[in-house]
């Protein structure tokens, strides 16, 4: 059996078609469903192994990026979405789901009920929206399982809120020491860097965290915006054989087929 | 202020009342230590675009609550919704602002779209579990805390006016820290009300020509004698009256017949200028044009929609239609959003690009939006002249931009390719160009996706937003001067969030065969909307009491005319319609059922019952009397024009590096990057290349289908300045360079495709126009070019707009006033054909040892040309387009590349070839060396000449030394010339004589080109 996938979308969520695409050529059956079907009850988050929250401006990003798609999750569908997290599936958040996974506390989910907000994504210190490619470094020891066996991956961000501040600095600490950190941006030699290679000005140069599972990871950067090589901005003058982010959508369905 | 009091009597008529009541409020601001992005941008911006010394700027967002909600919940959605936790804190019905010598808070004015005030509204009801009253709302603004030591009260009043707020949509107050503590200040809450009945006038029309001309100025319907005299007339025909009777009605018109009247007749629907008899001299020739339109778009796109058969549906739906591949059709259309982008320009530009997304939605059986472009054509954004424009030109190109960026990046939408030229007659009035283009499935249920039919029978539904009282004469307004009359009504802020659920909504209802017909509510709105698609079946009711109103109290004619934004048409069965409604409620967007076609030949609507209009379809889109106009060309040398006499460059290097940093031929990426370009993963060229990603190509390319590689490639043409010495030649020129950009990244003639945009000065006869038949020959002039360039390149114009007023009256710094008109513009959005992706170039040099080869061949064109203006002068020799040699060039061309031999290949445009030259180099990142004796010219010697002619039909190509024999063999019938090669360091050389001309380093010429707007 292939892994079902849960594509959420509605409501501004922008970059639905593409995730489904990347799963698809991952092996999953993924399917898109609107937030109002899981509200209502037409669809059943538990009927899917894995969720995806894509990249988009959910609510206009009024009020906060991510802010009011995370209340509607948390006030609508708290006990589905948690007991999801307890059977151990997998979730993905993608710039704009991210946003929503950090505001809903599931990530890095430090609480007991993952749903205590330790982290935030905000306005990059640009002060602007800025789409440009950026190098990821994956941090070997994280238990991620979305980014196995990747070492970099060049990938672009297109946000305007995506720089990662914590609550203070022990949960700093807790991000670091624990390996939460996943990817962090870098310039092209992989060494940390300043703007533009750390575009938001994210502390620690953080792209992307995981949970304490590695199960729940979320991304600023957009894997589904290089599915193929000719999404590289210089695929006409550099040898690109094949699309990096498909990797990330292939390592979880590994996983899960794998039991 | 006279321009103040004007809006205050537009909203003392229009009864509109502020009500002042004690609401609560909800302050949001960062916590100490955090970094506050969006205070520090408004003060990089209050010091160095006003020049005022700030130390410091913050922000604290403010939700004002006018809704009945305790303690308890205010501070559970303070907690919860509106702040973020890790950054920021908030109060609820205390002050938050501290430590700051001046606070400014800005708001909206009643009426204006609040969009984030209004997804609060949605979010608390939603996590409240509570009804919120249709009167009950959530209001938003923001506070900017100012310090500086020197700062004064003018200081802050200019901070407010120039920089932060604008008076046509916003209200605000400014304080100082002390009286800040004393009296807490508000702003008035934005509420409309409209405490009257509404109400249906009926006005006399049996009245004299001075009286008609009244009545047409008064209710701003823009008619003029000659199509109020034929309305007269309608209205006293007998057998009119007698069918009025039998609805209730008489000989009199209702408001709302006037106002129909006002918009389908308008300029901005009817395009009377494009459709006018013309009588056009030139010297001793004379002739007569019924319609431009007519003799020359409608006649060449026809006859290449005969014999091109990938040409499926133009000119006459909401965007033009040609076939994509076997399954799918593309749509494409460019509209320009001029007025009131020249007031408002975020909520003009927002507007523009929300709107003209409803255009490939609402083509055929609707489309799903797959690119968009921009087009900004303002002032130098760094001018600092006589003339004192209400809005400097950088604070207009900034909102613009801005307008596009939240428009586009909000709506799922990539805004993949744009254009920005400048030039100081756009002060009056920018030239806003926004396109958008969609995909249709061939087939929609069986039936051809281009088709779309509205029968007797079906409902009328309308979907997406409500109706307010934004957004009321549109359509006559943006036919007006800039400074005769914009009133506060006319503005509106594009919702794209809303836009786009409904987008997501109509796709799937489209699948489902759920709709027979569906168009956009743009100008004219319901007016306009339910009146095109009624011609389908020859007439409707409408039921206007039906229609959701943001707030009671419309009049009915308002309810029809109202142009207020989100809003599409659509013709349901209805047998369909519960499963229509049903999709909608899931997408959570409103769709409400407002009347049903018929075909009775009348345009009738109701109001509880009472008739609101009873009107023959006939005559209300066929009755609109014909203008005469006149129209007078003089050559160039009639009107003074030479080539100057020029002493030669004597520092080549420094000359090249000025040129590269001219504002139209200069980078631009910070524009580029605020728009999100690759959304939906279909990105393949993407609009900046090169090594370091960072210059632009001459097209970009997208893939819309994840399964093929076909592709579509996308750029535009324009330049406004050879028209200063001959439109029939800009034309021409901005028509080769739209194709040229897509034959250089690898399209082919086979299927190019074009959209046609005028923005023209007005060429209507008046007191203040001397030279209106001049200008009304340039007109002529630029579509005959249109005509017969489009012919021969074999390249439709599929769709188009004309924007016939780009005129207006700026302040002089003395007091006095100037009229301001643009120059004749013109631009042509391209679409190419690419059948496999993959065989794509791009302009960078690629690799060392490289050949380069120029293509085509170097003339005396400089006239109109970078160069000149940059030695100040405009000259006579206006660059020509040889289409036959062009053809045989570009269909070789496109082999070259289809083969896989071609490394880079950049075409000539603006700045001639030395701009070129760097460009490619540059981008690369190697040097070139470059022999300027073997360029092919017609006897031009001089080297400034060689350099900066702005000749067309030329390129510039890199190949690998092996290709060369194949490469040859390939272009063999052709003009061109191996003219040097790639370097393997960094130098930038070209020689003439075996002497140095040029000698930089590249990345010194980079700078150069990037320098000009680095702080922007």
């Amino acid at each position: 059996m292939n892994p079902k996938v849960l594509i959420l979308y509605g409501y501004g969520i922008n970059c639905d078609n593409e995730t489904q695409y990347g799963f698809e050529l991952a092996g999953a059956i993924a399917e898109k469903v609107h937030l109002n079907q899981l509200i209502n009850g037409d669809k059943r988050l538990k009927d899917y192994q894995l969720l995806a929250i894509p990249g988009g401006f959910s609510f206009g990003d009024d009020i906060g990026a991510g802010k009011v798609l995370a209340t509607k999750i948390k006030y609508n569908l708290a006990e589905e979405f948690s007991e999801f997290i307890k059977k151990g599936k997998l979730i993905i958040g993608i710039c704009n789901g991210f946003q929503v996974l950090v505001k809903l506390g599931t990530l890095p989910g430090f609480n007991r009920n993952c749903d205590k907000q330790e982290v935030t994504l905000t306005f990059n210190d640009s002060g602007r929206f800025e789409d440009r490619w950026v190098y990821l470094k994956v941090n070997k020891k994280s238990p991620c399982i979305w980014t196995r066996g990747i070492k970099t991956i060049y990938l672009p961000v297109r946000h305007s809120e995506g720089k990662c501040v914590s609550r203070n600095s022990m949960i700093r600490e807790r991000l670091k020491e624990g390996n939460k950190i996943v990817a962090q941006y870098v310039d092209n030699k992989g060494n940390l860097a300043g703007y533009p290679w750390n575009p938001n000005g994210s502390e620690l140069n953080i792209a992307g965290i995981c949970d304490e599972t590695g199960r729940i990871f979320g991304l600023m950067p957009h894997p589904e915006a290089f599915l193929y090589p000719q999404n590289h901005p210089r695929w006409t003058r550099e040898e690109v054989k094949n699309g990096e982010g498909l990797k990330i959508f292939k390592n979880a369905i590994e996983f899960v087929r794998n039991g | 202020m006279k321009y103040n009091k004007k809006i205050a009597r537009e909203i003392k008529v229009r009864k509109i009342i502020f009500f002042i009541i004690m609401p609560h409020r909800i302050e949001v601001g960062f916590k100490e230590g955090i970094r506050d992005a969006a205070g520090e941008r408004v003060k990089k911006r209050i010091i160095e675009d006003l020049n005022i010394p700030v130390e410091n700027a913050k922000t604290i967002n403010v939700y004002t609550i006018d809704a009945d909600l305790s303690k308890e919940q205010l501070s559970f959605l303070g907690e919860n919704l509106f702040s973020d936790p890790i950054i920021q804190e908030f109060s609820i019905d205390k002050r938050l602002a501290r430590d700051f010598d001046w606070l400014i808070e800005v708001g909206f004015k009643p009426g204006v779209t609040d969009n984030i005030g209004k997804t609060a509204k949605e979010a608390v009801k939603d996590i409240l579990k509570i009804e919120v009253g249709k009167d009950e709302a959530i209001y938003t603004s923001r506070q900017f805390l100012v310090s500086g030591e020197k700062l004064t009260n003018q200081d802050l009043e200019r901070i407010s006016r120039d920089l932060l707020a604008n008076e046509l949509i916003q209200q605000w107050f400014i304080t100082d820290y002390k009286s800040f503590l004393k009296k807490g200040e508000n702003l008035p809450l934005p509420k409309v009300k409209i405490p009257r009945q509404p109400t249906i006038a009926l006005v006399d029309l049996n009245v004299s020509d001075e009286d008609l001309l009244k009545i047409s100025q008064e209710r701003k319907l823009a008619l003029n004698l000659q199509e109020m005299q034929v309305i007269q007339d309608y209205f006293a025909r007998s057998e009119v009256i007698k069918e009025r009777q039998k609805v209730g009605l008489d000989r009199r018109a209702t408001d709302a017949e006037l106002e129909v009247f006002g918009q389908t007749w308008s300029e901005h629907c009817k395009h009377k200028i494009f459709n006018a008899k013309i009588n056009y001299k030139n010297k001793n020739e004379e002739i007569e044009i019924d319609s431009l339109f007519k003799t020359y778009i409608k006649s060449s796109t026809k006859q290449l929609e005969k014999e091109l058969d990938w040409v499926v549906s133009t000119l006459w739906d909401n965007s033009g239609v040609v076939r994509f591949n076997n399954d799918w059709l593309l749509a494409v259309k460019c509209e320009t959003h001029n007025s009131p982008s020249n007031e408002e320009p975020y909520g003009g530009a927002i507007t523009g690009i929300v709107g003209v997304y409803r255009d490939p939605m609402g083509t055929g059986k609707g489309g799903k939006l797959i690119y968009g472009t921009y087009g900004f054509c303002t002032g130098n954004p760094f001018y600092n002249g006589n003339l004192k424009p209400k809005l400097h030109p950088k604070r207009l190109l900034e909102g613009i931009r801005k307008g596009v960026e939240d428009g586009g990046n909000k709506h799922g939408v990539p805004t993949v390719y744009g254009i920005t030229f400048f030039d100081d007659g756009y002060m009056a009035k920018p030239a806003i160009y926004v396109l958008a283009s969609g995909l249709i499935p061939a087939k929609v249920n069986g039936e051809p996706g281009f088709q779309k039919k509205a029968e007797p029978g079906n409902l009328v539904v309308m979907v997406g937003g409500k109706v307010g009282i934004d957004g009321i004469h549109g359509a006559t307004e943006s036919s007006m001067e800039a400074g005769e009359w914009i009133s506060a009504s006319h503005v509106q802020i594009g919702d794209p969030f809303t836009q786009k659920k409904m987008h997501d909504f109509l796709i799937e209802a489209r699948d489902l065969g759920l709709y027979k017909c569906i168009t956009d509510n743009g100008a004219g709105g319901l007016s306009s909307s339910v009146g095109e698609m009624a011609q389908f079946s020859n007439g409707f009711e409408l039921w206007l009491d039906k229609i959701p109103l943001k707030y009671s109290g419309l009049d009915p004619w308002q309810i029809l005319v109202s142009e207020s934004q989100e809003r599409m048409t659509l013709a349901v069965l209805p047998e369909k319609i519960d499963k229509f409604l049903e999709l909608a409620k899931k997408h959570d967007v409103e769709a409400t059922i407002i009347g049903r076609f018929t075909s009775s030949g009348k345009f009738y609507s109701t109001y509880n019952g009472k008739t609101v209009t009873y009107l023959d379809m006939d005559f209300v889109h066929h009755g609109v009397p014909q203008m005469r106009l006149e129209a007078e060309w003089l050559s160039p040398k009639e009107r003074g024009f030479s080539e100057p006499e020029l002493e030669e460059i004597s520092d080549h290097n420094s000359f090249l590096k000025e040129m590269l940093a001219r504002l139209n031929i200069c980078s631009k990426e910070y524009i580029v990057r605020q728009f999100d370009h690759e959304v939906q993963g279909t990105s393949v060229v993407k609009h900046l290349v090169g090594r370091d990603s960072d210059v632009y190509s001459d097209a970009v390319v997208i893939k819309p289908l994840y399964d093929s590689y076909k592709g579509i490639t996308i750029a535009a043409g324009i330049n406004p300045k050879y028209g200063q010495i001959d439109t029939y030649w800009m034309t021409a020129l901005s028509i080769e360079e739209a194709i040229r950009r897509i034959i250089a990244v690898g399209g082919s003639l086979k299927q190019i495709v074009l959209n046609d945009n005028f923005c023209w000065p007005s060429p209507l006869p008046s007191k203040n126009n001397p030279d209106a038949k001049y200008k009304l020959a340039q007109l002529v002039r630029a579509n005959q070019a249109l005509y017969d360039f489009t012919l021969a390149f074999k390249t439709p114009c599929i769709s188009g707009k004309d924007s016939m007023s780009m005129d207006g009256t700026i302040k002089k710094s003395g007091g006095s006033e100037v009229r301001n008109s643009a120059l004749p513009t013109i631009q042509f959005s391209a679409a190419g054909e690419i059948d496999d992706v993959r065989k794509c170039v791009t302009m960078d040099v690629k690799k060392p040892r490289g050949l380069v080869y120029i293509l085509g061949i170097t003339r005396d064109e400089l006239g109109g040309s970078e160069y000149y203006e940059m030695r100040g002068k405009i000259g006579l020799n206006v660059p020509k387009v040889d289409a036959k040699t062009a053809i045989k060039l570009y269909t070789a061309l496109s082999e070259a590349i289809k083969e896989g031999i071609v490394d880079s290949c950049h075409g000539v445009y603006k700045g001639g070839l030395a701009v070129a030259l760097a460009q490619i180099s540059f981008a690369g990142g190697y040097g070139l060396e470059i022999d300027l004796d073997k360029i092919p010219t017609e006897n031009l010697k001089r080297i400034d000449k060689i350099l900066y002619s702005e000749s067309p039909s030329r390129f510039l190509i890199t190949i690998s030394p092996e290709n060369k024999g194949r490469f040859e063999k390939i272009l063999k019938e052709n003009i061109f010339k191996e003219i040097g090669k790639v370097r393997d360091d960094e130098e930038f050389l070209i020689v003439a004589k075996r002497k140095p001309i040029v000698q930089e380093d590249i990345y010194k010429l980079k700078e150069a080109w990037q320098k000009t707007f680095k702080d922007f």
